[in-house]
């Protein structure tokens, strides 16, 4: 479709191998194994803020309940391996299907709401699936799984002991999703979940099938948030409902794509960068002052909200995200 | 006669409000077709019944051909019927060139041709210097014209304009005028609803007036204007008598 995807885009290519090269670098010479964590994190963050931006940011249909994706992604690859012995790189796709076949079933009815009547119901769905899922005894129930497979080879079962390996991993995962997101960027489908988002009376009255194509945006932005639960789930190689299916969870997905920018190809992967950063730094060093590390993350969320509505993406000027765009026409 | 648009006995009713009564007119392939009416005469919701945004009550809407009541919105802009709203539905977040964009994707799924396409239509509508201003910062007559440029872009052959003289000086009115010769002269068929007369005469082949939700007559500009029944909608009861 898109025979000059490299060629239009060549500016944005070029700042995309100079970050990647600095994604690269930058381990190597921080040999901290808490920034070596962190920056693992902030790449599950970013695949996830990026999923949700599809459904929540380009379609602009708000929901809160993705951690049901998110849990769904990071149980599946989680059981798989704990109950049948089976390999992520098997089961992490089998989750993207268990997530899209769930959010074909759950979005029919539920996308026929508006606003925020569809907000609260994806909240509501994601609840319902927590407490589903603790009284899970098969899978687990709220104690949750261990998925640590002894005596297996590490790349077969993606269970590293060198931590950068997850890092170096994760990387290539959320490359792929930026590259599909930036080609989908401009590509008719996306066009179309815009045109949704900003009137969709105006969107049928060009044709635009609106309930067909929020149901595409919606499986997709499932999908790859499930990955990201995939991912997650590898790190830490433990599952729990209490962990992955929490209110808390579907917000920090719904902030992490606001505060880098709604509905820009970048902004999720600011905003993993901003909000992972300050919530495990927060988290270490004020974390024993009860309470303290949660009042400072979220003055320091408020205060980047209200200065920069737009994302941290608004702050580096329409360039990025329009720029683009705009070369095409 | 070829005939583009058939409405055959069209009611709408929103529960005890009959908003569409009995309505049954034609529109030849090539015609531009005026809907006139006092406010609240149902030009809007029969507008509406066309487009497929609400379904008749009874009644049915033949468009080349093939039934297209039951139809969603959607698949009957894919299948010719372009519209414009009375209030403009513009995409303020996105550009100009964008917003036809998304009308030009509705029968293209080349992204080069789509835009291609837009160019075409901007050129046509005179919009081409806006192209790269976000429709957020457009005046009204600016988003009017935007309007019927994204319905162009669909490749209508029956495009149906909601006022889009509205709220328009008379030199916005003459070139706004202008534009629908032009898209009626690419082979485009249009029906239009006007409050402005005179307007409605000079643009229209024939005129269709709906009082009270009802068609009151169909006719040439010339044997609506003179018609005392037309008059005496417009004017009031009282007025045409006196006239006489």
């Amino acid at each position: 479709m898109q025979k000059n995807f490299l060629k239009t885009n060549r500016g944005w290519f070029l700042g995309l191998a100079v970050g990647v090269a600095a994604a690269v670098l930058f381990p190597q010479v921080v040999r901290v194994r808490f920034v070596w964590n962190l920056l693992t994190l902030i790449l599950v963050w970013a695949i996830v803020g990026m999923g949700w931006n599809v459904i929540g940011g380009y379609c602009g249909q708000v929901s809160n309940g993705h951690s049901l994706f998110y849990g769904l992604g990071a149980y599946t690859v989680g059981l798989a391996a704990y109950k049948f012995k089976l390999s992520p790189w098997v089961s992490i796709w089998i989750g993207v299907l268990i997530s899209m076949t769930v959010a074909f079933f759950v979005g029919k009815p539920l996308l026929r709401l508006k606003g925020h009547v569809f907000a609260i119901s994806t909240m509501a769905l994601s609840e319902c699936a927590r407490i589903i899922f603790i009284n899970w005894k098969w899978g687990g129930g709220a104690t949750g799984v261990y998925i640590f497979t002894k005596n297996a080879n590490e790349w077969a079962f993606m269970q590293f002991k060198n931590p950068l390996n997850y890092y170096y991993l994760f990387l290539v995962f959320a490359l792929a999703v930026l590259l599909l997101i930036k080609y989908l960027d401009k590509s008719k489908f996306f066009y179309y979940l815009r045109t949704i988002k900003g009137n969709e009376t105006a969107a049928e009255s060009v044709g635009i099938d609106t309930a067909a194509y929020k149901l595409r945006a919606y499986m997709l932005s499932a999908a790859i948030v499930s990955i990201g639960g995939s991912l997650y789930a590898q790190f830490i190689l433990y599952i729990d409902p209490s962990m992955l299916m929490t209110l808390n969870v579907s917000m920090m997905i719904v902030l992490t794509a606001v505060m880098g920018g709604v509905g820009t190809v970048m902004g999720p992967i600011l905003g993993a960068i901003a909000l992972t950063t300050i919530s495990e730094y927060t988290r270490v060093y004020l974390g024993r002052f009860g309470g303290l590390d949660m009042v400072l993350y979220g003055v320091l969320v408020i205060i980047i909200v209200l200065y920069c509505p737009g994302g941290i993406v608004s702050l580096l000027g329409r360039r990025l995200k329009f720029g683009a765009r705009r070369g095409k026409a | 006669m070829d005939h583009i648009l058939v409405i055959e006995q069209v009611t709408k009713r929103f529960g005890g409000l009959v908003a569409n009564e009995d309505i049954s007119f034609a529109v030849t392939t090539g015609e531009i077709v005026g809907v006139v009416g006092p406010n609240g005469a149902g030009k809007t919701t029969l507008f509406n019944l066309i487009s497929g945004e609400f379904a008749p009550t009874q009644g049915t809407v033949v468009f080349c051909g093939t039934d297209i009541t039951a139809m969603k919105a959607h698949v009957i802009c894919q299948r010719g019927i372009g519209r414009t709203f009375q209030i403009p539905q513009s995409l303020d977040d996105m550009m100009v060139y964008e917003n036809v964009l998304v009308g030009a994707l509705c029968k293209r799924k080349n992204m080069e041709e789509a835009l291609a396409h837009v160019d075409e239509v901007l050129a046509l509508c005179g919009m081409t210097e806006l192209k790269t201003v976000y429709a957020g910062k457009l005046n009204v007559p600016q988003k009017k014209r935007l309007e019927i440029a994204r319905a162009m872009a669909t490749d209508p052959k029956l495009l149906l304009l909601d006022e889009t003289m509205a709220g328009l000086t008379a030199t916005e009115r003459k070139d706004a005028v202008s534009l629908i010769r032009k898209i009626n002269a690419t082979g485009v068929s249009i029906l239009t609803i006007e409050h402005n007369m005179d307007v409605v005469m000079s643009v229209s082949n024939r005129v269709v007036v709906l009082v009270s939700g009802r068609v009151l007559l169909v006719g040439t500009p010339e044997e609506v204007t003179s018609h005392p029944d037309v008059i005496a909608a417009y004017l009031g009861g009282g007025a045409n008598q006196d006239g006489q």
